[in-house]
């Protein structure tokens, strides 16, 4: 056998994967058109759709790099991309927002249009004359792994949505404020359980344990259970 | 013998907690903490840090003539160092005689004091480092708009909202090279007035004079230096340094892609542009990344709410019997247009920062903990005669610089309205 052909790799592929798409289960965004509507185009309020089927145009200057980051090429064009890149692989609500959300076309253009010395484009593509959805909520579990949407997940944000809508601004700002200050106490007793010698102290995992003997180095993972 | 006192209890007291201050510290629910320190550079000396940054490819590329032709010179990657180096901060507690005696419960009574104390202390350390985090390296926490008595009206951004009630601030001119004087801060109301009521207002205090925090106790020179902030990392400025490099050099490699909103209100286009900005200048891949945020104030996020398709971090349950898990997923975060919003009391009221962590760090010499002379924490407070008063005093101290090596791997959107009434 030629050196060639003992060199040549078993296997070459042929096809490979830039992105997984879906179409969205009927029977759930039934349930959000008929629990949230539909808007002035008889389109839905809210839609469920996958992450990776999600595109939108982004226009401009791009710099095209390799896995290690070096510059490939530069090409000033419109692209079709994904828009939630950080929920590729995540099912996500989006809630549809009329064009006045998004200002005047005049607004749209000056605010969107790179008037660059080489080009002129519309960063965004066009003016959305129909209005345009925006990501309301992501399904997945808390601690950010993959969740499958079910009919009564899809219930529940719509009923979540409706008891949104009943607050004012100036209440979820409150809240907020509230919530920040509450932030703040939460830290201080947890920092004298910290001080405590003999404090039980229940982990957001259920352990039972005493703060103190955990080296600091550990603690954004012990105490949070997260990382960013 | 001489009888044992409390000075002698409360420093051993004050030993067994030394081992806690740094884990009060590392809670990662502030975004100081959430920028990682990193391991390799914790052993900075008082020498800069050096950030090596690969500003541009190297090699030439083209055609020749193979028939005898030249083929030129060639060239290589470009690489330049940023610097940082690392600033103390201090936090200085004292505890009377009195808190001690009145205190004083079936046992342990003098570490109750001190513990208390530890814990406050820490708690506003906290906020202090989390308020000078964003501000933009010159030490500025706000513009003062006018003077009535005893009463600052401060201008929006920061208003009053990077400053707390005992705070002592230095108050200096709005270029930073004329100082006034400095003063105590009696109450501090960032709300809708964003005044600050100090003790005396140093003489010449007009409106468009800045103040800053206690940037060096005592000191008074012109163009104080602090801790590099948000505002200092994520800029568009293409002149000036950033880093000790030159921006007008490297321009754009040094500018933060950013968007105008010229006093508007937020809108979602807004928020995409910023987040396109980012991807054209570093590839659409790099937001793929888990620690992009988007780091912003209360209003702003009360208006990306506004547009009614996110459901409202604070839920009020009405309807009860539904399952735990279920409400889980409701409870949180939200996102804006995917990326987790971090929302923080202390950020520019105008300003939403799009975050990439994974490049942010902070260049260590010395981790938080007590100051300490000759393994001594605690230290005697002395009377005016000479003679010893009835308190006490401890410090916590750190050494450290944030630093950024990407300023395009972020972007933001800047002069944003506030959403009317706040």
């Amino acid at each position: 056998m030629c050196q060639a052909v003992r060199n040549r790799p078993s296997f070459v592929p042929m096809i490979k994967i830039l992105r997984e798409t879906h179409s969205t289960p009927e029977s759930l965004q039934q349930i959000l058109i008929n629990t949230l509507g539909r808007n002035i185009f008889g389109e839905p309020n809210f839609r469920l759709i996958w992450g990776g089927s999600r595109l939108s145009w982004i226009g401009g200057k791009f710099e095209d790099r390799d896995d290690t980051g070096a510059l490939l090429r530069e090409r000033i064009e419109m692209r079709y991309e994904p828009k939630y890149p950080l929920q590729l692989e995540r099912w996500i609500i989006e809630g549809w927002l009329a064009p006045e959300s998004y200002g005047s076309p005049w607004a749209w253009s000056m605010a969107t249009r790179c008037n660059d010395d080489n080009y002129r484009l519309e960063q965004l593509g066009p003016y959305p004359s129909r209005g345009d959805y925006e990501l309301s909520w992501v399904c997945q579990k808390p601690d950010g792994s993959f969740l499958q949407p079910t009919a009564s997940i899809v219930r529940r944000f719509c009923e979540m949505i409706r008891l949104t809508r009943s607050y004012s601004s100036r209440d979820r700002l409150q809240g907020k404020k509230d919530a920040a200050a509450q932030q703040g106490e939460d830290y201080k007793k947890w920092a004298m359980d910290v001080l405590t010698p003999d404090a039980a102290w229940i982990t957001p995992r259920g352990n039972v344990t005493t703060p103190h003997v955990y080296p600091y180095q550990n603690v954004s993972k012990t105490i949070t259970g997260r990382t960013l | 013998m001489p009888a044992q006192n409390g000075a002698n209890v409360i420093a051993l007291e004050l030993e067994k907690v030394r081992d806690k201050v740094p884990l009060l510290y590392e809670r990662d629910d502030i975004l100081l903490t959430m920028i990682q320190a990193k391991t390799d550079v914790e052993k900075v000396s008082s020498r800069l840090m050096r950030l090596p940054l690969q500003m541009s490819p190297g090699g030439k590329a083209g055609g020749y003539n193979v028939d005898g032709g030249d083929l030129g010179r060639g060239s290589g990657t470009d690489y330049e160092p940023a610097t940082v180096t690392p600033l103390f901060f201090r936090f200085g507690v004292e505890i009377t005689k009195l808190v001690e005696y009145a205190t004083n419960s079936k046992d342990k009574a003098v570490e109750n004091a001190a513990k208390r104390e530890v814990a406050n202390g820490m708690a506003q350390f906290r906020v202090f480092l989390d308020d000078i985090l964003n501000t933009a390296g010159n030490c500025v926490i706000g513009t003062i708009s006018s003077v009535s008595g005893t009463v600052l009206t401060m201008a929006v951004p920061y208003g009053a909202a990077l400053v707390y009630d005992n705070q002592t601030i230095q108050v200096y001119n709005a270029a930073l090279t004329t100082y006034r004087g400095s003063a105590v801060v009696q109450s501090s109301d960032p709300g809708p007035n964003q005044t600050i009521t100090v003790d005396a207002v140093p003489a010449g205090t007009i409106g468009t004079d800045v103040i800053i925090y206690d940037a060096v106790s005592g000191g008074s020179g012109a163009n104080p230096i602090g801790l590099f902030g948000i505002p200092y990392h994520q800029n568009n400025a293409t002149t000036g340094t950033w880093l000790n490099l030159n921006r007008a050099t490297f321009a754009p490699k040094l500018s933060t892609p950013s968007v105008n909103a010229a006093s508007s209100s937020l809108t979602p286009q807004m928020v995409r542009l910023a987040l396109n900005l980012q991807k054209k200048a570093l590839g659409i891949k790099t937001q793929g990344k888990p620690k992009f945020i988007a780091h912003m104030n209360l209003e702003q996020s009360n208006a990306w709410e506004n547009l009614g398709i996110l459901i409202s971090s604070i839920i009020k349950e009405g309807a009860g019997g539904r399952a735990n898990d279920l409400d889980l997923l409701f409870t949180g975060n939200m996102t804006m247009s995917g990326v987790p919003i971090k929302e923080n009391i202390h950020a520019d009221q105008t300003r939403i920062d799009f975050l990439d962590l994974s490049h942010w760090g902070r260049a260590v010499m010395k981790d938080i903990g007590f100051f300490e002379v000759d393994g001594n924490t605690m230290f005697q407070i002395y009377g005016a005669s000479g003679g010893l008063a009835a308190a006490w005093i401890f410090y916590f101290d750190t050494g450290f610089q944030v630093w950024n090596d990407s300023p395009r791997s972020g972007s933001y959107v800047y002069s944003l309205a506030r959403p009317s009434g706040y």
